[in-house]
């Protein structure tokens, strides 16, 4: 945990000088930069892996709702 | 089957005039199939998704999906095969005010022996001119199972689950081909968590399974975007960590790469490890062992040490391909194939096949 909020804290003080304006933003507006998955997809493989594995989340999205365990 | 057809012509209804509103807004309907096949159980999950904007700052989504399981697995059902279907349905609504987004998202679902609704609301803030986004998420869920799938001569069981989810993320921009992510969630369970069905054997019978009645789950996912101009490449490596109470501890990097070949057809591919310990109460047999010795007992092969690997193959193709004008030019076909390859006992390899439409329309 006090990794993780290490690791949070470095990127967001890289923030200062990694500055991208709008207008050079056309590959980072890309679909595949952007959600190479459809929500559909993503819904879909986070309900087979969580039925078939033991670690769940990472996603930020609730995972279970069905009686698949 | 009546009931679901009734349902999604509610939900396209319900979210065409409640985007309706709106003078001229753009938006997108996706119909997906997914066909899934292990060695005893198959899948069929039809779904649908929308996405409307709403205003010029406003976005609802919606999805409605059916889960048609067909199993003669002993595993998922303690013996006996079963055909079950399940429903899911969600919708959520996301504004902008300026920097900051607001969300909420709903969901329910159900099938004969459970019941799922969960509830998260979101905010978002980009800072440094957009180039660093902050997130956070949190989310409560109540479940409700039985064992209703069991012959009457099954004693009747009936429990509750609650979940509670907190999940923070920092995306940043790296340069103008490169976007990094890390996301945190923090997953807490309290309630029943065994399968109502499954039965553990021992040398002088079988028993109910019997799991611990919370579970705290974390999880930290590192993501990298990159994508490469000169070949039109783009790169996506992610690596999770996952530990949680029960004494698992996984790892699971993934790699992928999307090509594009001309401006409307992306083609890519993607190989994914995963690899977890097992949990502490996890036996491969219980043969020798006393029942009363072992008050928490398991039958559940995902709580084994495991070991997949997943490849997976996709295509995308735009209506353009096929001379297709106007809004028709826009419509995104894709289709992917997985195979995923487990090492346990329980389980066995899986194919999974995807199609998919979106439909991009303006109103």
């Amino acid at each position: 945990m006090r990794r993780l909020l290490l690791s949070i804290a470095v990127i967001a003080s890289l923030s200062g000088c990694a500055v991208v304006r709008p207008h050079e933003r056309q590959n980072l507006a890309r679909r595949e930069m952007t959600a190479d998955r459809d929500p559909g997809e993503a819904r879909f493989r986070q309900h087979q892996t969580g039925s078939r594995e033991g670690a769940d989340g990472g996603t930020g999205e609730p995972g279970g709702g069905c009686g698949c365990n | 089957m009546r009931s679901t057809r009734a349902t999604t012509t509610a939900l396209v209804l319900a979210l065409g005039l409640g985007a309706s509103a709106s003078a001229r807004a753009d938006g997108e309907l996706q119909v997906r199939g997914v066909y899934y096949k292990e060695r005893a159980t198959r899948v069929q999950q039809p779904m649908l998704d929308g996405r409307f904007d709403v205003g010029d700052h406003g976005t609802l989504q919606g999805h409605l999906l059916v889960d048609a399981i067909s199993s003669a697995s002993a595993v998922a059902s303690g013996g006996a095969a079963f055909d079950e279907r399940r429903v899911e349905g969600g919708l959520g609504y996301s504004h902008v005010f300026g920097k900051l987004t607001l969300g909420a998202t709903a969901r329910y679902s159900t099938e004969p022996d459970y019941r799922s609704t969960f509830a998260t609301l979101r905010g978002q803030a980009e800072l440094f001119q957009r180039n660093l986004t902050l997130g956070l998420t949190v989310g409560a869920g109540h479940d409700q199972v039985s064992n209703a799938g069991a012959s009457d001569l099954v004693e009747r069981v009936r429990g509750t689950l609650d979940t509670g989810l907190v999940s923070a993320s920092v995306s940043q921009i790296f340069g103008e081909n490169t976007v990094g992510a890390i996301t945190y969630d923090l997953i807490l369970l309290d309630g029943f968590q065994q399968n109502p069905y499954r039965r553990v054997p021992f040398d002088n019978g079988a028993f109910n399974e019997v799991h611990p009645d919370s579970r705290v789950r974390q999880a930290a996912a590192l993501s990298l975007r990159r994508f490469v101009p000169r070949t039109e490449t783009t790169v996506i490596a992610t690596y999770r960590f996952y530990r949680d109470d029960w004494g698992i501890v996984a790892h699971t990097p993934e790699l992928r790469f999307a090509q594009a070949a001309g401006d409307n057809v992306v083609f890519g591919g993607g190989y994914r490890f995963h690899v977890q310990t097992a949990a502490d109460f996890w036996r491969e047999r219980y043969n020798g062992l006393d029942p009363v010795s072992q008050p928490l007992r398991t039958a559940d092969g995902k709580l084994a040490d495991i070991t997949t690997h997943t490849m997976t193959a996709k295509l995308a193709v735009m209506g353009a391909t096929f001379g297709w004008e106007d809004r028709w030019a826009d419509v995104r076909m894709e289709f992917i194939l997985e195979y995923y390859l487990q090492d346990d006992r329980y389980f066995g390899n899986a194919g999974i096949a995807h199609a998919a439409v979106t439909i991009p329309f303006t109103y």
